[in-house]
């Protein structure tokens, strides 16, 4: 297979692998998670390919959801049904413009996509999956998504992102400073509180505040 | 208390926990399953458990849910009420009333229970009767 000059070795084996299995577009296989550069991205077309040949799901379907004007961000909804008749419904968030090499709308929808598919239980591109492929559904996946335990999961990552992106500021004394960050969801949603976010509303949180800057590390900001 | 101001209490102890001591997973999820609940619809202890053993993989009693809410209530300072008629269960208050209401039905639980108490001491264990003494 033709050889992608910005791969490194180990992502060239893993794309080559997922092309010669499933015959999925090549030019298509992205890695764009720097905490992991070898977790392939793929579009929710390749997704619903490998989905589809698992014969675990009745049905997947993919539609664009909504634009919300005011962050720039387009919405898309993918809901999955499982050979069991578990229906898993997720929304994927993208902004215009956040990549210059992947447009929003196919970023969205391939995040909606493997939302569903992983709230089902379905994953084969997790970390250490893509060598195995497994195409089964995990045991342990919900018989439906437990919007207190995505309330929860959520939160924790939009916090962590936050604190990154230095909306909410470690003080001395273990405290945290979030007043930038309650300033963010005002401005941003018109509410001091993304807990009574809905799953879509949390997934365009988290991609609003990952088109923020980094904030550069403060080694004395425990100085007084 | 309006109906937001628990979902602000909740992340802001997620953020920040009062007394320092950040809540444990089964904490943030028992409380997060009732901020979806109401004194229309409480969430009861059964479904609890049975919630929370789909969702973490964790064994509950009845027993341990109370203790659960019990910690919210006291290390966390959420406001979550709890009523034993039917609709039975337990729900983040939203109103000053239903505050009001849940204060009430409390006080008069404790008021029944102190009373019994100081039945049984007075009647078998006289010499007692002059000690007892309540602290928080």
């Amino acid at each position: 297979m033709n050889r992608r000059p910005n791969l490194t070795l180990k992502q060239q084996s893993i794309a080559d692998g997922l092309v010669k299995q499933f015959d999925i577009d090549a030019e298509r296989i992205y890695f764009l998670n720097e905490d992991n550069p070898e977790e392939p991205w793929l579009p929710a077309e390749s997704l619903i390919t490998i989905a589809r040949k698992s014969e675990e799901f009745q049905t997947i379907d993919e539609s664009f959801d909504q634009y919300i004007g005011p962050l720039n961000q387009v919405v898309h909804r993918s809901t999955v049904i499982t050979r069991a008749g578990r229906t898993y419904t997720s929304s994927g968030v993208a902004t215009i413009d956040e990549r210059a090499d992947i447009d929003a709308h196919a970023l969205a929808a391939g995040r909606a996509v493997r939302s569903a598919l992983t709230a089902a239980g379905f994953n084969p591109l997790r970390p250490g999956g893509v060598v195995t492929l497994d195409l089964h559904l995990q045991a342990g996946a919900q018989a439906k998504p437990d919007e207190a335990q995505s309330r929860v999961a959520d939160l924790r990552r939009i916090h962590f992102i936050a604190e990154r992106k230095g909306l909410i500021k470690l003080l001395p004394g273990r405290q945290e400073d979030r007043s930038d960050y309650k300033r963010f969801l005002i401005e941003k949603y018109e509410t001091p509180t993304a807990a009574q976010f809905d799953g879509m509303q949390r997934a365009s949180l988290i991609n609003a505040l990952e088109q923020l800057p980094d904030v550069e590390e403060d080694e004395f900001r425990e100085v007084a | 208390m309006g109906e937001q101001l628990k979902f602000e209490l909740y992340e802001s102890e997620l953020i920040s926990p009062l007394a320092g001591r950040e809540l444990t997973r089964l904490e943030k999820y028992v409380a997060s399953l009732l901020l979806d609940a109401s004194a229309a619809a409480p969430v009861g202890t059964a479904d609890i458990v049975r919630r929370v053993e789909a969702a973490l993989e964790i064994q509950l009693t009845a027993r341990s849910v109370k203790d659960t809410v019990r910690t919210l209530r006291k290390e966390h300072k959420f406001p979550i009420l709890a009523r034993r008629k039917s609709p039975a269960g337990y729900w983040w208050c939203s109103s000053i009333e239903e505050m009001q209401e849940f204060v009430e039905s409390y006080r008069s639980q404790a008021l029944d229970e102190l009373h019994t108490l100081s039945q049984m001491v007075k009647h078998n264990y006289p010499a007692l009767a002059g000690q007892l003494s309540f602290t928080e």
